[in-house]
């Protein structure tokens, strides 16, 4: 009696032991396999028997490489699930730029348009089981980070349509986007920006007319713009460092937005306040001599998708963790090349690596991937 | 109160599920599992033997017996064991493994090989 006579019930039981590739190469072994992993049903006992949220997640951000092509790097590709993606999205980021992300999806646009064709093309990859989807091409005006009093426009392009759709979004007042968010963080259905003051502005993609605005973080520093903005374990986060120059140091502040879903709620939390300077090393001699002595500001990259303590952070060429609970900053990995667009706040994207690929639908392969 | 369905069968003389060798494996397990619940290493090494002792059709037996036997633990920990080895093999491996044969038309594996070659990155040869 072979192992191939067990009932599906059972063949499920042994499939939920395996990692998420050997399941998908199990696809290929017979109708039977095939149809057995397909449904529904098993993606669901297969996520829901993974006993752990932490999902591997990278950063992925842009430099020029030392032939001054713009390209696409991964912090991240120690993990086993993220070692192919490093090299995958810097073979993308040859023709493509990187745009944003939600989860494992990236959006990119097409390094060709510009001076040619007033066209934009956009594409959807998931970069793990490389499915690829292009957008209809469209003509986007130039990107205005300020927002005019009154209204500004949004364009929606849904995966159920696969058109692009133009809605007026209606706000109340001036509303300045912070330069390294053009695009919007998803947030418990709605979309977000947030202002250079803080502030946040959220819009349903379904319902542009629908909206929820929420004031910056009391203690926020007015005249100081906003470092980092993002999602971590669920909730939303901005953070600020702001400098007393009477006292010659650097004080970071993250604040968490809770209470989101009462009725007219939504309050900012404190949750981390650091002295820059403050911070300790416990590996590197060099950076702790350049935090404590040297005064730096730090460029926020981003949040952990999931530890509320950490931040990362870069200082010269290197991309710092930071504990901001206990205190510490380490190395996380060196940036090979120097962004010259560091200094701008360069396009920094989070990719998280959920536990089961998201798929896109009608997406074939992307040739030569 | 595992046992109550060992009761069962023992009282139903009819009952094909579980014969009489499977029954001595899965039986001692239980005290097997609480005596190395604690210890992870030893429970490796008692999974190596048991593979290495064992061959795939006895392992569905054992799968069966635990699982009418409604026995969780034992049913993981042989579930797990299959996971382990046909984990990072490659298709015909894993057929062989099984007992499988494949059913697709010409032409529909290399089809499905091709969509899912991103799984297949790194793979043993046997």
């Amino acid at each position: 009696m072979s192992l191939d006579n067990l009932p599906d019930g059972l063949l499920l039981e042994i499939l939920l032991h395996l990692p998420l590739q050997s399941v998908f190469q199990c696809k290929c072994l017979s109708n039977r396999w095939c149809s057995l992993i397909s449904t529904p049903y098993f993606t669901h006992r297969y996520v829901s028997h993974l006993h752990t949220n932490l999902q591997p997640f990278t950063l992925l951000f842009e430099c020029k490489d030392d032939q001054s092509i713009t390209r696409v790097l991964a912090t991240n590709s120690d993990e086993p699930e993220l070692k192919s993606l490093a090299a995958y999205v810097h073979r993308q980021s040859e023709h493509l730029w990187l745009e944003a992300s939600c989860n494992d999806l990236l959006l990119w646009r097409s390094k060709d348009d510009g001076e040619s064709s007033p066209m934009s093309v956009y594409y959807v990859i998931n970069p793990i089981t490389r499915q690829c989807m292009a957008l209809p091409p469209i003509t986007l005006p130039y990107h205005r980070s300020w927002i005019q009093a009154g209204q500004f426009r949004v364009y929606i392009v849904s995966s159920n349509t696969r058109e692009w759709s133009e809605s007026k979004v209606l706000c109340q007042e001036g509303f300045e986007l912070t330069h390294f968010a053009l695009c919007a963080v998803p947030y418990k259905s709605l979309l977000f920006w947030c202002s250079n003051s803080g502030r946040l502005l959220g819009i349903d993609p379904y319902n542009t007319r629908c909206c929820r605005s929420f004031e910056q973080p009391i203690g926020w520093e007015l005249d100081k713009e906003t470092d980092c903005f993002g999602v971590c374990r669920g909730y939303l986060r901005i953070c600020q460092i702001s400098m007393f120059y009477t006292r010659f140091s650097s004080i970071l502040r993250i604040w968490e937005l809770k209470d989101y879903d009462n009725e007219g709620g939504g309050k900012w939390y404190l949750e981390h306040e650091v002295s820059v300077n403050q911070l300790v090393s416990k590996k590197s001699p060099w950076l702790n001599e350049h935090v404590q002595q040297k005064y730096p500001l730090p460029l926020v990259l981003a949040f952990h998708p999931n530890d509320g303590d950490i931040l990362y952070l870069a200082i010269e060429l290197k991309v710092l963790l930071c504990n901001l609970r206990s205190k510490t900053v380490e190395v996380f990995c060196d940036i090979p090349h120097d962004p010259d667009t560091w200094n701008d706040k360069c396009n920094i994207i989070n990719f998280v690596l959920p536990s089961w690929p998201t798929p896109i639908p009608f997406a074939p392969l992307q040739n030569g991937a | 109160m595992k046992f109550c369905t060992v009761k069962q069968y023992f009282d139903d003389e009819n009952n094909n599920n579980v014969t009489n060798g499977i029954a001595t494996t899965v039986i001692p397990l239980p005290n097997k599992h609480l005596k190395i619940k604690a210890n992870n290493k030893e429970m490796e090494q008692y999974e190596q033997e048991l593979l290495r002792n064992v061959m795939p059709q006895e392992l569905t037996k054992l799968i069966l017996a635990a699982n009418y036997l409604n026995f969780k633990e034992a049913l993981d920990f042989f579930c797990r064991t299959v996971a382990n080895a046909i984990q990072n093999k490659s298709v015909d491996y894993v057929r062989k493994f099984f007992g499988l044969e494949s059913d697709f038309e010409p032409g529909e594996e290399e089809k499905l090989c091709k969509e899912f070659a991103w799984s297949f990155e790194g793979v043993d040869e046997d």
